[in-house]
């Protein structure tokens, strides 16, 4: 009896890495069927993004003419699907200028995923340090923080981008400043919330109490509890930001042609959609596959973090 | 006593945040590199006397702001003048006269074109946000009550998609499908050139043009209230109350009507009121692609012609609508539970 009631520390060690935080988490997102979708297709993407140069046929601003017999805006032509063998092969078609759709569709991964990636990050960067200080200072510091970022919600994002992208000059660069500035809000709000929540636990008193110093106890103790609830609102908005960004490029203030930027693309051929629908039809299905993806995963991961969800 | 208190505190509060979206609005549009009557006007043919009586028309003669004489480049100026002599405070004065100054493009008052392009968008808004209710509301309740069967995984499926999908992009394509199929017009308000026998032609031509933006508009806001509405009936669902009321032998129907349906709209009430920013978000988009005659396009045009009064006129209109949006969600909010008051 005895020999079955003493405690295996092995085994304790075990159980308890087993069912650490991380691993709960990873397990349950394992369970997502959502979100697992989500990360393939943002895998396929990552790699087209990499191996652009490899998959593409043709280089994206290069203008066909005198290269190849083709002309302008024409319709697709797949040697699989019966076009001529004679013929060269633009699945996705040519352009008003003559370039090769396909290869400009592949080359366009690439800005959207940096644009969505980078302005986040920026977001996420700015936004934490002011939810930081704003929630472990409170008082009147967070109370002007919290009051410009009010004001800055006021504006929709877009619009917002929009006014920003005007003071600026239109660009894509430009264009990823205004969307990083326009998502600051949501980041600092997140970062604040759970710096609030675990501010009075006993354990940071105790890491004060210790004589902790003010940025190890933010950084060492209070911020780890944000992480997770920055990644889930982190993913939708990299959705939400290449939204925005093909919408700012598609009104000619983002990205600029010949970049071959989904919105660009949309934006300088949709007075041809009819004429040359597949112009304007394969960008915009790039860009809601892509962003489709972060929708899932966001979606996934918000169910996989916050159990009190998944039980529903 | 304490419903007045929090209603004060509110209220306080939006008044607060549409002072700091005033100065914000006047400071943004007042960094701009370059000489706004020599960048908005671009006629090189106007002579310095003429460019100084446009820039005396406009205001532009004045410094922006107590030792400031303009932004951009940075030019210092006197301190010591009367500050209702700068442009700032000329500009919040006109305000409080309900003017926001005059369009460098039209030469007309911002406020009364500002007042048509509203009338548009408010039009356009309106019919999508009661479709997209009504439809995102149902179908949301359907979804939970039928939760795990093909009907919920389609509805998810809708709203995933719907969420991801470029605004501008599903207008191209649902114009090119409404207008070689169903011989829907491409554009604009009204059909050119055409002669109306009566008022109640006219209408008809004006909901014609109406159909296609407001389908792209409800699809798009629609799949959030769907998914929103979706979780909190599942929610409900799963509550006490729901098994009782299925115990004393409630119908389906009267179930889902006056137990799952009341709880879930409180939450639904402040999402639809706190979404008013997106939704003019996806009506610019919209209004670019279909030359609706809204604010949207408006901010669209003036952007590419650098008109700043027109910008600046059109942003507070719009920040000032959402910043009352969310005071009425809070307000309707508390009204609709009493809790929130206390918290």
């Amino acid at each position: 009896m005895t020999a079955q009631l003493s405690v295996n520390a092995n085994q304790v060690e075990k159980d308890y890495r087993a069912n650490s935080l991380w691993r709960m988490t990873l397990r349950r997102i394992g369970k997502q069927r959502n979100a697992i979708i989500g990360m393939v297709i943002l895998g396929i993407l990552l790699l087209v993004a990499i191996l652009a140069p490899v998959l593409a046929p043709y280089d994206p601003i290069e203008v066909l003419i005198g290269v190849e017999d083709v002309g302008k805006r024409e319709a697709p032509c797949i040697h699989l699907l019966g076009c001529p063998a004679d013929q060269p092969q633009h699945i996705m078609g040519t352009d008003g200028n003559v370039r090769d759709v396909f290869s400009r569709v592949i080359y366009g991964t690439r800005y959207s995923l940096f644009l969505g990636f980078t302005a986040i990050g920026i977001a996420i960067g700015v936004g934490a340090v002011l939810g930081a200080i704003s929630g472990y200072y409170g008082g009147w510091l967070d109370m002007i923080i919290m009051r410009i970022l009010d004001v800055l919600m006021a504006f929709p994002s877009l619009l917002l981008a929009i006014a920003i992208v005007s003071v600026l000059g239109p660009g894509l660069s430009n264009a990823l400043v205004a969307i990083g500035i326009v998502s600051i809000p949501v980041y600092a709000r997140v970062v604040r919330a759970s710096v609030l929540t675990v501010k009075e636990q006993e354990y940071v008193k105790a890491s004060k109490a210790l004589g902790g110093s003010h940025m190890h106890i933010l950084i060492d103790r209070i911020l780890p509890n944000s992480v997770p609830p920055l990644i889930v609102r982190g993913t939708l908005g990299i959705g939400t930001a290449i939204l925005d960004a093909a919408a700012l490029s598609f009104l000619g203030l983002g990205a600029q042609p010949p970049m071959p930027e989904w919105g660009t693309m949309l934006g300088s051929e949709r007075n041809q959609v009819f004429s040359a629908p597949h112009l304007v039809f394969y960008p915009g299905i790039a860009i809601m596959i892509t962003v489709l993806a972060f929708n899932l995963i966001g979606d996934g991961l918000r169910d996989a973090i916050d159990p009190r969800l998944s039980n529903t | 006593m304490q419903r007045w208190s929090f209603l004060l505190n509110k209220l306080k509060w939006a008044v607060i945040s549409i002072l700091f979206v005033i100065v914000l609005n006047f400071f943004l549009f007042r960094i701009l590199p370059g000489d706004p009557v020599r960048a908005g006007i671009r006629d090189p043919r106007l002579t310095a006397a003429a460019q100084e009586a446009l820039r005396v028309k406009y205001g532009l003669d004045k410094p922006v702001i107590n030792c400031f004489e303009t932004l951009n480049p940075l030019r210092t100026g006197p301190c010591l003048i009367n500050p209702l002599e700068t442009q700032f405070f000329i500009y919040a004065g006109n305000l409080l006269k309900g003017e926001l100054g005059i369009s460098y493009h039209t030469n007309r008052p911002v406020a009364s074109m500002l007042a048509t392009y509203l009338w548009n968008t408010v039009l356009l808004i309106g019919f999508a946000e009661i479709f997209s209710i009504v439809l995102g509301i149902t179908a949301g309740l359907v979804a939970a009550w039928k939760s795990r069967t093909a009907v919920d995984f389609g509805t998810l499926i809708f709203s995933l998609v719907a969420w991801s999908l470029p605004t501008f992009w599903l207008g191209i394509v649902l114009l090119f499908a409404g207008s070689t199929w169903l011989g829907l017009p491409v554009g604009g308000k009204f059909t050119i050139g055409q002669f109306y026998a009566g008022g109640g032609e006219k209408f008809l031509d004006l909901l014609r043009h109406l159909i296609l933006p407001t389908i792209t508009l409800t699809v798009v806001v629609m799949g959030e209230y769907m998914m929103i509405m979706r979780s909190t009936v599942l929610e409900v669902l799963s509550e006490d109350y729901i098994l009782t009321a299925k115990a004393k032998g409630l119908s389906t129907f009267q179930i889902l009507k006056d137990h799952a349906l009341r709880n879930a709209m409180l939450p639904m009430v402040t999402i639809i009121a706190l979404n008013l920013g997106f939704t003019v978000a996806g009506a610019i988009q919209i209004e670019t692609v279909f030359s609706w005659p809204g604010l949207g396009l408006a901010i669209f045009e003036a952007v590419g012609r650098r008109d700043y009064p027109m910008l600046q006129g059109a942003f507070l209109l719009i920040a000032v609508s959402v910043i009352f949006a969310n005071l009425i969600a809070d307000l309707l909010y508390s009204y609709l539970d009493p809790r929130v008051q206390v918290g």
